[in-house]
Order: C-alpha cells, then sequence, then structure tokens
C-alpha cells in the first residue's frame, strides 16, 4: 500500500509539474501575442487618428473653398430643384 | 501500530502535497502572472503613474450617413528619456536623439549631468517612426518608453462642449470640461499595461472577467454632432466674429423634431491640443453657462403665444403711436416711430416693441408667465452638458406690474442661456412642441452593447395650428422684409426673426453703445428639419442684428440645404429620372 501512494503522489507532482510548465508555456505565448496585437491596435488607432485630422483638414479646406477665388462667376441666382427620384432596382426579368 | 503509522505518513504527504501545490501556484502568480508587474514597478518606481499607458473611450462626431469620426481619442507615441548615471557616451547619445526629434543641446547637457537623478525625460509624444528608430540603436542610458495621450483630431471643433481632460487634485488625469467631465465614468478606464493578459485576469480575478461590472457601463460615446457642419459653423463664427469684432459669437444647430444638436460652438474658443495657447475664459460652455437677454426674436413667441391663447388673431389690428408709457416707464419701438393702425404681421415684419406690449397686454400676465413657464424658461434644459445653469425669470414672475410683462414680450427683462432658448423656440419649429437638446445619442458599451441615451419628452405648449400661423408671419418676415426679400428663396419656405438687445448696465438701466444681437429661424418653415439660433455680443460699429446675422443665417441655411438635400416646399418636384 505504501508504495502506492507513493506512486500516487509521485505522479500527482510530475502531472502538476507538467501542467505547471504547459501552463507557463500558454501564458507565455499568450503574453507575448496579446503584447503584439495590443501594440498593433494602439499604433493603428493612432494611424487612424492621423487619417481624421487629415479628414478635419479637408472638410475644413473645401468648406472654406471660395469659387471666385478660381475666376469663377458667382452664379446670379440659385435655384433648388427636387432630387430626382431614382429607380427602383428590380429582379424581374422583362 | 505499523497501520496507524502508515495512515499518519499518507496524511502528512497529503498535506505535503498540498503546501506544494500552494507554493507552486503561488510561485506561478509571482513569477508570470504578476511578474512583469513587479519587475516594472521595480525599474520605474522612480517615474510617474502616467508611465502606465493611458486609457480613456472614445468621443465620436457622427457624419449624416452615419459614419463615426473621433472628436476625441488615444494617440499612441513614445518617451524618451534618459538615466544620466548609464549614459556612457552623452555626445553620441546627443547626436542621435537630435537626428530624430528636435532638443536643445544645453538643455539637453543640463540633463545629463545630473548623475543622481534615474530619470530625466527629454520629449514627450515622440512619433512612432522617431521612437521606433530612436529604440533600435538601443544606446546605453536612453530609454524610449511606450506612451499614449488624448488627442483631439477635429482640434477647436465644439471643443467647449468636448471638454478636455486634465491632472485633478489626485493628480490623476479625468475630464475636466465638457463631455470628457460629464461623461467621465463612461469614458475613464484603469491604465493598462501591456503585461496584462486574459490568463493573468483569468486567474487572478476570475469574478471580473466573467461579470466585470465595469464593462456594463464603460463605453465610447457618440454624439449628435455632425463634423461637416460643425465645421461649417466654426467658419461662419469666426468670420462673424473677427467682421463685427465682437466679444463673442456663438450659435447652435438642432434638429427641429428630435432636439439633436448638430453643431454648437462659440467663438473665440481654444484647441484642446494646444492649451497653452487657450484662455481659461474661454473653457467653459457660453452656451450653457450664460445668460442673456435676447431681445426681439422673443416676439416670435409672443405671437404665438397671443394667438393660442386667443387674445389675439393675425388679423388683429392696434393703433401704433411709437412710444407708449406704462408704470411711468416709457416703452417705445427702435427708431421711436409710430406706424398707425397695423395688423399683427407688422409687429413681427418691422419688430415692433409696442405691438409686442399690445399682445401681451391683451394675454395678461398671469396667462403669459403660464406660457413662458411651459416653455422652459426658467428651467435647466437637462442637456448632456456640465454645469448648466438656469435662465433668471425671477423678476417678471414676482412682479405683477404691466410693465415687466411688457419689456418681457420684446425680450428684456428675461435672461436665459442660448441652449434654454433653442428649447423654447423649438416650440415653433416642433408644431407646438418644445423639444430636449441633447448631443450624446448612444454609448457603445465595452460589453458589445450600444445603449441609446434616453431623451426628456417635450412639452406641448402651443396648438398646432397656432404654430402654423406664426410660421407664416415669420415666412413673410423673410421673404419681404429681411434685406428687402432679395434672400427669400423661391422654392424653400425659411421662418426667421432678428433680434437686437440692449446690454442691461450694472447698476440698472441698459449700455446706449452695447448690444446683443440674436438670429433664428427654421427650415424648411411648415415642415422644419433644422432650426438654427445665433447670436454675436457686442458687435462694433452696427446697431442691429440685420446688419450682423442675417448674411451668416442665410450662408448657413444654404449649406444645411444642399449638405442635407433639403427638398423644396414650394415647387413641384423635378420629373422622375427615365
Amino acid at each position: 500500500m505504501p508504495d502506492k501512494t507513493i506512486s500516487i503522489l509521485g505522479a500527482a507532482t510530475i502531472t502538476l509539474g507538467g501542467l505547471y510548465l504547459l501552463l507557463v508555456g500558454m501564458t507565455v505565448y499568450f503574453v507575448s501575442t496579446e503584447t503584439r496585437t495590443t501594440t498593433a491596435m494602439h499604433v493603428l488607432e493612432s494611424k487612424i487618428t492621423v487619417l481624421e485630422k487629415d479628414y478635419y483638414a479637408s472638410i475644413s479646406t473645401i468648406n472654406a473653398e471660395k469659387p471666385e477665388a478660381y475666376g469663377l462667376v458667382a452664379p446670379r441666382a440659385i435655384t433648388y430643384v427636387a432630387a430626382p427620384l431614382r429607380p427602383t432596382l428590380s429582379s424581374a426579368q422583362n | 501500530m505499523r497501520r496507524a503509522f502508515r495512515s499518519r505518513l499518507r496524511i502528512l504527504a497529503g498535506l505535503l502535497a498540498l503546501f506544494a501545490l500552494f507554493l507552486v501556484v503561488r510561485l506561478y502568480f509571482v513569477q508570470l502572472i504578476h511578474g512583469s508587474d513587479y519587475a516594472l514597478k521595480a525599474q520605474h518606481q522612480y517615474e510617474s503613474a502616467s508611465r502606465e499607458l493611458y486609457d480613456r473611450g472614445t468621443i465620436y462626431f457622427s457624419r449624416k450617413d452615419g459614419t463615426l469620426i473621433s472628436a476625441a481619442s488615444l494617440a499612441t507615441g513614445f518617451t524618451v528619456a534618459i538615466d544620466p548615471k548609464h549614459l556612457t557616451d552623452p555626445e553620441k547619445a546627443y547626436a542621435a536623439i537630435s537626428a530624430q526629434i528636435p532638443i536643445d543641446k544645453a538643455a539637453f547637457d543640463a540633463m545629463a549631468a545630473k548623475k543622481e537623478d534615474p530619470y530625466e525625460a527629454i520629449e514627450h509624444h515622440v512619433s512612432e517612426e522617431a521612437g521606433a528608430a530612436l529604440a533600435a540603436l538601443h544606446i546605453p542610458g536612453v530609454m524610449v518608453d511606450r506612451e499614449r495621450w488624448r488627442t483631439y483630431p477635429g482640434g477647436a471643433a465644439a471643443a467647449q462642449s468636448i471638454g478636455f481632460v486634465g491632472y485633478d487634485s489626485e493628480n490623476k488625469i479625468t475630464g475636466r470640461y465638457g463631455l470628457e467631465r460629464k461623461f467621465e465614468d463612461t469614458l475613464s478606464r484603469e491604465s493598462q499595461g501591456l503585461f496584462g493578459n486574459f490568463f493573468a485576469e483569468l486567474f487572478s480575478n476570475l469574478d471580473s472577467v466573467i461579470a466585470d461590472a465595469g464593462r456594463a457601463h464603460k463605453g465610447d460615446l457618440v454624439t449628435t454632432i455632425d463634423p461637416m457642419v460643425e465645421d461649417k459653423l466654426d467658419q461662419v463664427l469666426k468670420a462673424t466674429n473677427d467682421h463685427y469684432q465682437s466679444a463673442e459669437t456663438g450659435a447652435i444647430i438642432m434638429d427641429a423634431a428630435t432636439g439633436e444638436i448638430i453643431a454648437l460652438d462659440t467663438y473665440p474658443s481654444f484647441d484642446p491640443n494646444d492649451l497653452s495657447h487657450g484662455s481659461l475664459e474661454h473653457f467653459g460652455n457660453p452656451l450653457v453657462e450664460k445668460r442673456y437677454e435676447f431681445g426681439s426674436i422673443m416676439k416670435a413667441l409672443t405671437m404665438t403665444t397671443g394667438i393660442d391663447s386667443g387674445a389675439v388673431s393675425p388679423n388683429t389690428t392696434y393703433n401704433d403711436t411709437g412710444c407708449i408709457t406704462v408704470n411711468t416707464k416709457k416703452i417705445c419701438n427702435y427708431d421711436l416711430k409710430a406706424r398707425g393702425v397695423v395688423p399683427m404681421q407688422q409687429v413681427l415684419s418691422q419688430s415692433l416693441n409696442v405691438g409686442a406690449s399690445f399682445v401681451a397686454t391683451k394675454v395678461g400676465h398671469d396667462r403669459f408667465s403660464e406660457y413662458i413657464q411651459k416653455l422652459g424658461f426658467g428651467d435647466a434644459t437637462g442637456i448632456d452638458l456640465p454645469n448648466e445653469i438656469r435662465g433668471d425669470i425671477k423678476n417678471f414672475l414676482a412682479s405683477h406690474r404691466e410693465v415687466e410683462l411688457d419689456t418681457v414680450s420684446f425680450g428684456q427683462g428675461i435672461s436665459v442661456t442660448p441652449v434654454e432658448m433653442i428649447r423654447a423656440l423649438s416650440a415653433l419649429s416642433n408644431h407646438g412642441t418644445t423639444v430636449s437638446p441633447h448631443i450624446v445619442k448612444a454609448v457603445h458599451l465595452e460589453n458589445g452593447i450600444t445603449k441609446q441615451m434616453p431623451v426628456i419628452s417635450g412639452m406641448q405648449v402651443y396648438k398646432p395650428e397656432s404654430v402654423d400661423a406664426v410660421s407664416k408671419m415669420l415666412v413673410e418676415v423673410v421673404d419681404k422684409k429681411l434685406a428687402n426679400g432679395t434672400l427669400k428663396i423661391p422654392e424653400i419656405t425659411v421662418a426667421a426673426k432678428t433680434g437686437t438687445a440692449q446690454v442691461a448696465a450694472p447698476g440698472g438701466g441698459y449700455y446706449d453703445t452695447l448690444y446683443f444681437h440674436s438670429f433664428f429661424g427654421y427650415v424648411p418653415a411648415y415642415n422644419p428639419r433644422y432650426i438654427l439660433l445665433l447670436y454675436t455680443r457686442y458687435p462694433q460699429g452696427v446697431q442691429y442684428a440685420s446688419e450682423t446675422l442675417t448674411a451668416p443665417f442665410f450662408e448657413l441655411v444654404h449649406f444645411l440645404i444642399n449638405y442635407y438635400s433639403i427638398p423644396p416646399d414650394r415647387a413641384k418636384p423635378a420629373a422622375p429620372a427615365s
């Protein structure tokens, strides 16, 4: 019986040790993966922010545009019309 | 005996195994889960807490097609620092650093000379490219650490409403103004360490991973502000303010039916990315934190009150004598001239104070004050911005003298915030019911759920037919009176009214040369999409709002018609495309 107990305890220790090493490996793997992903995501977000700054600069330029600056003559009158109705797409064959 | 010994041995072995397991688990936590934490703390114990990667929710503007554009987000880069003690070759380090970022040689030498100081920050907010290039050189004594910081891509766009973050009394970065402050609980995050990982969280705080209460209310804000309209508004405000050298020019553009504010701002403002050039007096938001006497735009509400209460009708006439004396005080038209017997339309078209007084007197103080309160004057709107104050209508409510009633009828004697005024005016642009002005329409929670923000329902103040009658009168103001009718848009009805108010002096009475100009309108007049309120405070060299704000108002109206493709409401639609 004592032999069996020692065997069980030994097996449990080896299993726990193996499990520990497995967890170590998995943790290291996930840490490195997450670190890389997080860094990449932050850098990407930052790049998007730069693009958004460009977007704001663009709309500001568009809004400030004066056609007269290009030698264009301002219209004497502006007429608004309703946007024409777009034909509905149909899957009918004929 | 032997059997008992064996049992004890088994118990002892079991206890030892449990203890060993405990040590293994503990070691696992110390070494791996919190190892980086301890290492970082040990390495940077002399550095400030801001070295942890800053994290915070995003605030978005919404384009008309639903695309979200950041108004406040996070930028990532590097902090470059030196450890003078380990700086083996300061000249080489300086050459390498200055090749990437501009630094002053004398300042660098002074920092490098502090051999007892283990950390001297050279530059914050260094770009990704420059930081990565510097890090790749592995210069002894030069530290290149990741950093994140709050950035506002739109710059000054709606800056007073978006707000900004700053250090509080506990040296923590928190929202100080605007939405950043109002929604601090939603936007704030714990600072991130790059060592954070799923397993670490799983083992160290199982509860928070399974059911993190924070994830249920932390998120990103989605505002109703359209960046395109906001930019246009900002340009118009700046041009107007510069042209007339005003103390301040502000405006709100709001969806007439929902109360969603699509643009709002005042000028002068500030760029939250560069607060060093901003002024403390401009950090607050005058649209909710200041009260003004708006003047004659109030006549539109007076007229609607008169018609709705049955005191007058559009066909009612009165004898305009130019001036009247009420409770020993003289009330006059802006030009002191009499008009004789005129209909109600002229009260609005010619902005006659005597006519507005006539309507208010016919309504009576009690009924008029009921309408004033139903319009929300004197009550905060509950807009999602901090520090909102209430309008001051105490004198009017307390006094039952006719002179106070008459004064209020043309917009003097009560002072309200711009957002309070547009809420009251929204009764005209929303078929008699006020709307609740708001900026935040949704929160994208971290748990993936989008929470729509509840909107306070408005108050039915006027009957729709009363509003229609006044809208017709205000359309006539635009079509025939404003700039002699030259600004009339033949295909689209626009309802509008100007307001020029005298400015109250501290000791009573009014200044002779200071004016507050206001202008409001909605388009299309009978089924409004948008309502606009503009004002400019103390414009120089002009007296009337029709001179200062008419052109800016119509520039914005034409912009909105084009941008939102508002269809004509008094012209035949074009034939369908074939």
